[in-house]
């Protein structure tokens, strides 16, 4: 009788244990929303060095 | 007890409201800081301009009235935070300093004419005003390129953030913080060494112009840091689901999204360190938008519309 009980204790741990595993994958998704997937766009950040400048001429001008 | 929950209440909405505050703050103070470069510019125009009026071309003191009008109006919207209205601003302000060198040009023909001693007395004025804004190009670009600096990292701090706590519901977060750190070693690092204390100020004028974290350095380095962050947090979200979503019957939505991000990353490697051309942009962002909104879409099926 002893190997019969041991084997339903071993089956019903392994039931236990994958069915904590399932319940751990589902939760993943129950838990990352719509707004974690946000995504922000890039700065155009603008070079003020294309900015001209005043030429000079001879007169000063 | 109500009031208890009512002084709750309020305390979590003044923390929001603070926590926005500080978020908007730091955009504007950025701004602030990086107008400064173009104010010195803008007001050399100014200054040039009045001189060309007052000896040369009358017309031409409104095109100074308009260069200082310009001016507030760009500190004015610096102070909002407003990066899109900065920048449409900052495009007028290219084309307007163009016509106004246009318009020197013109008139300097007219100068020719002019006496001796006026001619010397508008050299002297020039030299003088021409010592004032570089000094204040000087200024402005060591303040411009600590404050981006500084910038970044809060940035790159809020970014860091956002992993965390995508970590913490057991997505796999090590691309994400690799780039992380990637961005501060490119960017960050090299923008705070040249505004370390000991170091010429002059090279705080590369700096500056040479590290972009998002795109926009005409020659220097562009991590394009929102495209990689954004499909580097896609993918990871998507990994994270695959597996819920496909016992749901959703593989090909799933498929489809890592094909979008695929591509985006694709265009974004052609890209390299170079800044956006707009085609680049719309096509790597295309991706990355129809990625976001078909994940969201995913996300609200597999929680019920929940999320």
């Amino acid at each position: 009788m002893r190997p019969i009980i041991l084997l339903i204790v071993a089956l019903l741990l392994i039931y236990g244990c994958s069915n904590v595993s399932d319940n751990e994958q589902q939760k993943i998704p129950a838990e990352i929303n719509k707004y974690d997937a946000d995504v922000k766009p890039d700065l155009e950040e603008g070079d003020s060095y294309v900015v001209v400048e005043p030429s000079e001429g001879p007169e000063g001008i | 007890m109500r009031w208890v929950f009512k002084f709750l209440s309020a305390c979590v909405l003044l923390s929001l409201a603070a926590a926005y505050t500080i978020a908007d703050s730091y955009d504007a103070d950025y701004l602030t800081v990086k107008a400064k470069r173009l104010e010195c510019v803008m007001d050399y125009h100014a200054k040039v301009l009045s001189i060309a009026a007052s000896n040369v071309d009358f017309s031409l003191s409104q095109k100074a009235a308009n260069m200082s009008a310009l001016k507030t109006e760009l500190v004015s919207i610096a102070g909002t935070g407003d990066h899109k209205a900065y920048q449409k601003l900052f495009m007028q302000l290219k084309s307007d300093a163009r016509n106004s060198d246009d318009a020197l040009k013109q008139a300097r023909a007219k100068a020719a004419w002019l006496p001796q001693a006026t001619k010397d007395s508008i050299m002297a004025e020039r030299a003088r005003i021409k010592a004032e804004f570089v000094e204040c190009k000087m200024s402005a670009n060591y303040m411009g390129a600590k404050k981006k600096a500084e910038y970044y990292s809060k940035m790159l701090y809020r970014a860091r953030k956002e992993a965390g706590k995508l970590s913490e519901k057991g997505v796999d977060t090590s691309e994400l913080n690799a780039l992380l750190d990637e961005a501060e070693a490119a960017i960050v690092k090299p923008l705070k060494s040249a505004t370390a204390k000991g170091v010429p100020r002059a090279n705080s004028v590369a700096a500056f112009r040479n590290y972009c974290l998002w795109s926009g350095c005409r020659d220097g380095i562009n991590y394009h840091f929102s495209a990689k962050f954004g499909i580097a947090k896609l993918s990871a979200i998507t990994a994270a689901i695959q597996q819920k979503a496909n016992s749901e019957g959703l593989s090909e939505e799933i498929r489809s999204v890592q094909a979008h991000l695929a591509s985006a990353k694709t265009e974004l490697e052609k890209v390299g360190n170079g800044s956006y051309t707009k085609e680049q942009s719309e096509e790597v962002w295309n991706h990355i938008n129809l990625a976001h909104k078909e994940l969201k879409g995913i996300l609200a099926k597999i929680n019920k519309g929940g999320a």
